[in-house]
């Protein structure tokens, strides 16, 4: 399957300080892909090149197969997004903020705009001033312009913020809808856990701009538990162990609590006897949640 | 493209200021009419209202008297060719309390108009980045620069709105004032010393046309300004301030000669066409190369950066 959104090498500069660096990356119809990080991370920065705001300093975005360098508009077609605030004509009407944007994109027709109004639960309002709306609302209307042109992509930066519990609930099952039914590539942004857990099938992790881990949600929470290894040399086994596995971990005196399935135990004793370090225990630590995995990966903890 | 003009023009035409704008400049000129008829004294020509002949009588009577200073002299001797120029042709000078001279009299409220059209062309991409709406705006499938092309054109058609509003105002109110009239009449004015002839419709238009050059190229600078900088206050200020002084500086360093390459010894055409240009040898060639050079670069610049920028705000 090819994917609708292919990141490959791309890093971002600011005066001379690097923002993204070297992020690769792929996303596929039918799934919704969450971008985890905390403040800073470089989530947004990610999100404005792949929507086109920002260059790239130095890689290639390619939406739906098309370069978005060379084809800015066959590229930009296919998807529909919310940067940040979804901030609107404060003085023009929810609805001709919807015309406003059906103009500027192909095909679109007034029923849709009535479509995509009654499917973000607007229709009541929809004829007031966007500046007597609430946070929630806005965000309504943000989630409606982006699902105007009926993209093949759809790009989400914190979606549920300002949403009350029945705003976020909603969202979450129609853009499930979206992935399973019509095959859209999403992609939303977050630093709420526990939000991501229950909305992504799969999950990157940005940190200092860095793609540090992406993994299916499954892996996260399920299948990934925690093994505690006590070894002589502990800092420098585990050195070698996140060299050659990747695995998010965390030493303490001579333990090292790794973030991994059972079954790669083997692979890691393996490593070690062969590395010259003795072990003392091999023993479970329980089960990692996306939370602590998420703060043992970004240091969070410490 | 027409779509994106009528988004611009929404956007400018549904702001509570544009209506304001309107208003005023509709206030303006009827104060302006109603100053002209009624507060300010009479202004001191003995020959208005009446036909060239006896204008041609009071001029001899006036050439008669011993002594004239030479200016007034030589002021007396152009008189008199215009007038005779009208008993040539039989035509009327049109009266000074007249419709059509308070239309005439007003192309100078385009100046003022032009405040407006500044602010506007300053807003127009500045007020997207300070809203944040540019983001939800540039990602489109849609070139910058057609954006930014349709921005400007519709700011030049709130310009021909603003216009449209002037013309009308100054005539309805015209009418008002100094009763009806739809008669037609000619422009004769001595222009370097020769005779200009020209129809009214004709002169109106050329002398609110002239105007409005002006208008484009100071609200084209805005637009620029505002446009670079994201500011739209320093984009106002800055344009004001050079098309309220400009005409200053020209006048206080025209010992120099490279000054007639600087923007604002032409900005002032109708000073130009009524002959008595800001700085000797400019030729109504070199100013429209000028202005155009300008509009050009102010265009370059806004397009350059606006294409190119990361919009990160
Ligand atoms: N225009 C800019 N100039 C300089 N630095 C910038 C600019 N935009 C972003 N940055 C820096 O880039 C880094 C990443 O910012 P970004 O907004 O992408 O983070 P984020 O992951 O979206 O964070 P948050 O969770 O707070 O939204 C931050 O350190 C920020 O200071
Ligand atoms: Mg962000």
């Amino acid at each position: 399957m090819e994917a609708a959104i292919q990141l490959k090498n791309v890093s971002k500069t600011i005066n001379k300080k690097t923002i993204i660096d070297s992020i690769s990356l792929d996303v596929y119809p039918g799934e919704i892909f969450g971008l985890l990080g905390p403040n800073g991370a470089g989530k947004t920065t990610t999100i404005r090149m792949i929507v086109g705001l920002m260059k790239t300093s130095a890689g290639e975005i390619h939406i739906q197969g098309q370069n978005l360098a060379v084809s800015f508009e066959n590229a930009l077609k296919h998807i529909g997004a919310v940067v940040e605030n979804p901030e609107m004509y404060d003085y023009l009407t929810g609805r001709e903020n919807l015309i406003h944007y059906q103009r500027m994109m192909p095909g679109v027709t007034k029923e849709r705009i009535e479509e995509v109004t009654a499917l973000v639960g607007m229709s009541e309002r929809i004829n007031e001033p966007v500046g007597n709306y609430s946070l929630g609302m806005r965000q309504r209307l943000g989630l409606a312009q982006a699902l105007l042109h009926q993209p093949a992509i759809l790009i989400l930066d914190e979606p549920t913020n300002g949403l009350d519990p029945a705003g976020i609930q909603e969202i979450r099952a129609y853009l499930r809808y979206l992935a399973e039914e019509e095959n859209v590539c999403i992609v939303v942004s977050s630093h709420l856990l526990a939000e991501m857990e229950k909305m992504c099938d799969r999950i990157g992790v940005l940190q200092h701009g860095k793609l540090i881990q992406t993994a299916e949600i499954g892996e996260f929470t399920t299948e990934n538990n925690r093994v505690c290894f006590k070894v002589s040399q502990a800092s420098e086994a585990a050195e070698q162990i996140r060299h050659a596995f990747g695995y998010a971990l965390a030493v303490k005196d001579t333990y090292i609590d790794i973030s991994m399935s059972e079954k790669e135990v083997p692979d890691v004793v393996q490593l070690l006897v062969s590395g010259g370090f003795s072990i003392f225990q091999v023993k479970p630590a329980g089960r990692s949640t996306l939370e602590e995995k998420f703060l043992t990966i970004t240091g969070g903890d410490s | 493209m027409p779509g994106l003009i009528r988004n611009e023009w929404m956007k400018i035409y549904r702001r509570k200021g544009t209506k304001v704008m309107a208003a005023l400049l509709i206030a303006v000129v009827i104060a302006v009419g109603l100053l002209s008829k009624y507060a300010l004294p009479a202004p001191d020509e003995p020959f208005d209202g009446q036909t060239a002949e006896e204008h041609l009588h009071l001029i001899e009577q006036e050439q008669s008297v011993n002594d004239l200073p030479p200016a007034v002299e030589a002021e007396l001797a152009e008189q008199q060719q215009l007038y005779n120029y009208y008993l040539e042709k039989d035509v009327e000078p049109i009266p000074n309390e007249h419709v059509w001279s308070f239309l005439l009299d007003n192309p100078q409220l385009v100046t003022f108009m032009t405040m407006f059209t500044v602010i506007v062309g300053a807003g127009t991409v500045a007020g997207e980045h300070a809203s944040g709406t540019i983001k939800l705006l540039l990602i489109r499938p849609v070139k910058r620069g057609k954006i930014l092309l349709s921005k400007w054109i519709a700011t030049m058609l709130f310009a021909l709105m603003m216009l449209f509003v002037l013309l009308l105002a100054t005539v309805v109110s015209g009418w008002v004032l100094y009763g009806f009239s739809v008669e037609s009449y000619r422009v004769i004015e001595l222009v370097n010393g020769s005779i200009r002839d020209m129809p009214l419709w004709e002169y109106t238009a050329a002398v609110y046309g002239l105007a409005f050059t002006e208008l484009v190229i100071f609200t084209t600078f805005a637009f620029m300004i505002g446009t670079v900088f994201r500011n739209q206050s320093l984009a106002i200020g800055l344009s004001l301030v050079l098309l309220f002084t400009g005409g200053q500086i020209v006048y206080l360093l025209n010992d120099y000669e490279w000054i007639k390459y600087l923007l604002f010894a032409h900005t002032n055409t109708l000073q130009q066409f009524q002959g008595e240009p800001l700085l000797d040898g400019v030729t109504p060639l070199l100013s429209t190369l000028i202005l155009l050079s300008y509009f050009f670069i102010f265009a370059a610049a806004a397009w350059i950066v606006f294409t190119r920028r990361d919009v990160a705000d």
